[in-house]
C-alpha cells in the first residue's frame, strides 16, 4: 500500500494533480447544490409571500435572506 | 462625402483635437518601449533579439489602450443612438469607427516602429518587413477591438474588461506579425508570415463588423 | 413583463431535469469510480513509469475543456438565433465547469511536464493553447458578471463566445506554427495499449456524464435564481 502510494517516488506529481482534479469536482458538486438549496427556499418563501404574484409591499424579512448566488444579487 | 468617409473623417478629427487621446496613445508606445532597456539592461545584442517582440507587443498595448474611446464618447452623448438609426448600416459604421481608429493608433503606430527600433538595436534590414507586418496586422487590431469595446461600451469602468476580452484575441495577430520580422532576421523569408497575417485580416474584415455591430444595437435598447 | 411566459418552458425543464438527476448522478458516480480504481491499480505504464498515472486526470480534463467551449458555443448560437430561453441559461452555466477543466488540465499537465520533460512549463503549441482558452473563458465569466440585466448580459456573453470560437482554431493554429519555429514539437507522443485505454474511455464517459449532471444543476439554480429576481422587481415595482 505504501508502495501504491508513493508511486515509484513520484507522489508528489501524480497525487497532487488528483487531489486539485477530484476537488475541484467536489467543489463544484457541494456548492451547486448548496446554492440551489439555498435559492429554493428563497423562491419559496417568496412565492408563499406573494401568491399569484399579488403586489404587496415588501415584508423585509425574507428579502434579506443572504444569498450565495450572483444570479441575484441585483436585484 | 459619402456617409462612411464622413463618419470616418469626423472620428479621426475628434482624436486628433486637443485631449482627443491620440497623442497620448504615441507617448504611450514611447515611453513603454523606452521601459525595456531598463528593464531588462542595456546589453544591444539582447534588445536586438527581443525588439521585435517588444515592439509588437506594446504597440498591441497601445492599441489597446485606446479602444474604450472608440464608442463611449459617442454612447455617452447619445450620437451613437443617431448612428445607429441613419441610414449608413451600423456595420460599415463600425467599420469607419475601426478604420478612424486604426489611422490614429495604428498608422502612427507603425510609422514610430522603426524609430523605436533604433534604440531597440533592431537590425536595419528589417525594417520594411517590419513596417509591412505592421500595416498588415495593426489594422486587425484595430477591428477585433471594435467587437471589445461593443460589447463594454455600456459597462461601467470597462477599460479593464475590455483588455480582458481583447487580448486572447489578439494572439494570431502578434504572432504572425513578429514572427514575420524574426524571420527576415534569421535571413529566412517572411512571406508566409506576412501571407497568414493578410489573410488574419481579411477574416477579421469580413467577420468583427458584424459581430461589433450586433454588440452596440444590445447595449443601444 | 413580458418575459414573464418564459417560465412555463423552463417549469417543464425543471421536471424533466429533476427527473433524470439521481440516475446521472449515480452513474457518474459509478463511471468514476471504477475509472479510477481500474486506472490506479494497473501497473505502471512501461516506458513514462508512475507519471503516466497523471494522464487519467489530464486526459479526460483536456477533452471537456474543449468540448465544453464547443457546447457554449453550440448554446450561444442557438440563444442567439432562435432566443431560447434555456440555452443562454446552458452556456453561462457550463462557463464555470469549462474554466474549472482548463485550470485542473493547466496544472496536471505542468505537474506532468516535470518528471517527463524536466520543466514545470514548456511554451508547447498544446498548453499555449489551453492557457489562452482558459483566459478566453475568465473574459467569458467576466462579461455576465460586468453587465446586470441578464438578458443583455446573455446576448453580449453570447457574442463574445461566438467570436471566441471563430478565433480558436486560428489561435490554435498560430500557436502550432509559432512554435514548430521555435522548438521541437511532439514532446508527447500517443502511444496508449488497451490496459490503459479502457479505464481512460470510462474515465472520459465519466467526467462527461459528470458535467452533464453539472449543467443540469446550475441550469436549475439559474432558472431558480432569474424567478427569484423576476419576483423582486415586481414587488419593488408595487
Amino acid at each position: 500500500m505504501a508502495e501504491f502510494f508513493a508511486m515509484d517516488g513520484y507522489a508528489w506529481f501524480v497525487w497532487p494533480t488528483y487531489v486539485a482534479t477530484l476537488g475541484f469536482m467536489a467543489w463544484l458538486a457541494i456548492s451547486t447544490w448548496r446554492g440551489l438549496k439555498a435559492d429554493r427556499k428563497v423562491l419559496a418563501e417568496l412565492e408563499k409571500d406573494a401568491p399569484h404574484r399579488a403586489r404587496r409591499r415588501e415584508s423585509g424579512a425574507t428579502d434579506s435572506t443572504p444569498l450565495s448566488g450572483t444570479q441575484t444579487s441585483d436585484a | 462625402m459619402s456617409p462612411f468617409l464622413a463618419v470616418i473623417a469626423r472620428d479621426v478629427r475628434l482624436a486628433l483635437r486637443q485631449g482627443g487621446g491620440s497623442y497620448w496613445t504615441l507617448l504611450f508606445f514611447v515611453l513603454t518601449v523606452t521601459l525595456f532597456p531598463l528593464g531588462v539592461g542595456p546589453d544591444l545584442a539582447l534588445l536586438a533579439r527581443i525588439g521585435p517582440g517588444v515592439l509588437w507587443v506594446v504597440a498591441l498595448l497601445a492599441a489597446m489602450l485606446s479602444l474604450d474611446r472608440m464608442f463611449q464618447a459617442d454612447y455617452e452623448d447619445g450620437s451613437l443612438e443617431l448612428l445607429a438609426l441613419a441610414p449608413l448600416p451600423l456595420e460599415l459604421t463600425v467599420l469607419a469607427k475601426a478604420a478612424a481608429h486604426w489611422l490614429t493608433t495604428g498608422l502612427p503606430v507603425t510609422l514610430l516602429a522603426p524609430a523605436l527600433g533604433f534604440l531597440l538595436a533592431v537590425d536595419v534590414t528589417a525594417y520594411p518587413i517590419l513596417i509591412a507586418a505592421m500595416l498588415l496586422g495593426t489594422p486587425v487590431l484595430s477591428l477585433v477591438g471594435s467587437i471589445g469595446a461593443a460589447l463594454t461600451v455600456g459597462v461601467r469602468r470597462g477599460g479593464v474588461l475590455l483588455s480582458l476580452l481583447v487580448i486572447p484575441l489578439y494572439v494570431p495577430a502578434l504572432i504572425f506579425g513578429a514572427l514575420a520580422v524574426e524571420a527576415t532576421l534569421d535571413g529566412l523569408s517572411p512571406r508566409p508570415h506576412l501571407l497568414l497575417l493578410g489573410a488574419d485580416l481579411l477574416v477579421a474584415l469580413a467577420l468583427t463588423p458584424w459581430a461589433a455591430a450586433a454588440a452596440l444595437r444590445l447595449n443601444l435598447e | 413583463m413580458a418575459n414573464l411566459h418564459w417560465l412555463a418552458n423552463p417549469g417543464r425543464f425543471l421536471r424533466i431535469a429533476n427527473a433524470v438527476l439521481p440516475y446521472l448522478g449515480a452513474l457518474t458516480a459509478a463511471l468514476l469510480a471504477w475509472g479510477f480504481f481500474a486506472g490506479l491499480s494497473a501497473p505502471h505504464d512501461a516506458t513514462q513509469g508512475a507519471p503516466a498515472k497523471i494522464m487519467y486526470v489530464h486526459v479526460p480534463s483536456a477533452i471537456m475543456s474543449m468540448a465544453i467551449f464547443g457546447a457554449m458555443a453550440v448554446a450561444s448560437a442557438v440563444a442567439l438565433i432562435w432566443k431560447h430561453p434555456l440555452a443562454d441559461i446552458a452556456a453561462k452555466a457550463s462557463a464555470v465547469i469549462g474554466a474549472g477543466f482548463t485550470a485542473t488540465t493547466l496544472l496536471s499537465g505542468s505537474l506532468w511536464g516535470r518528471p517527463t520533460w524536466g520543466t514545470f512549463w514548456v511554451w508547447d503549441a498544446r498548453l499555449t493553447s489551453e492557457l489562452i482558452l482558459f483566459f478566453i473563458y475568465l473574459g467569458y465569466i467576466a462579461i455576465w458578471q460586468a453587465i446586470e440585466d441578464p438578458n443583455r448580459a446573455a446576448r453580449a456573453a453570447a457574442i463574445l463566445c461566438l467570436a471566441g470560437s471563430v478565433n480558436l482554431p486560428i489561435i490554435h493554429y498560430s500557436v502550432e506554427w509559432w512554435n514548430t519555429l521555435h522548438q521541437p514539437a511532439g514532446l508527447l507522443q500517443g502511444r496508449t495499449d488497451s490496459s490503459m485505454a479502457v479505464p481512460l474511455l470510462t474515465l472520459l464517459a465519466g467526467f462527461f456524464s459528470f458535467y452533464v449532471t453539472m449543467l443540469l444543476w446550475r441550469m436549475e439554480r439559474e432558472v431558480v435564481g432569474r424567478k427569484i429576481r423576476q419576483l423582486r422587481l415586481l414587488r419593488a415595482q408595487a
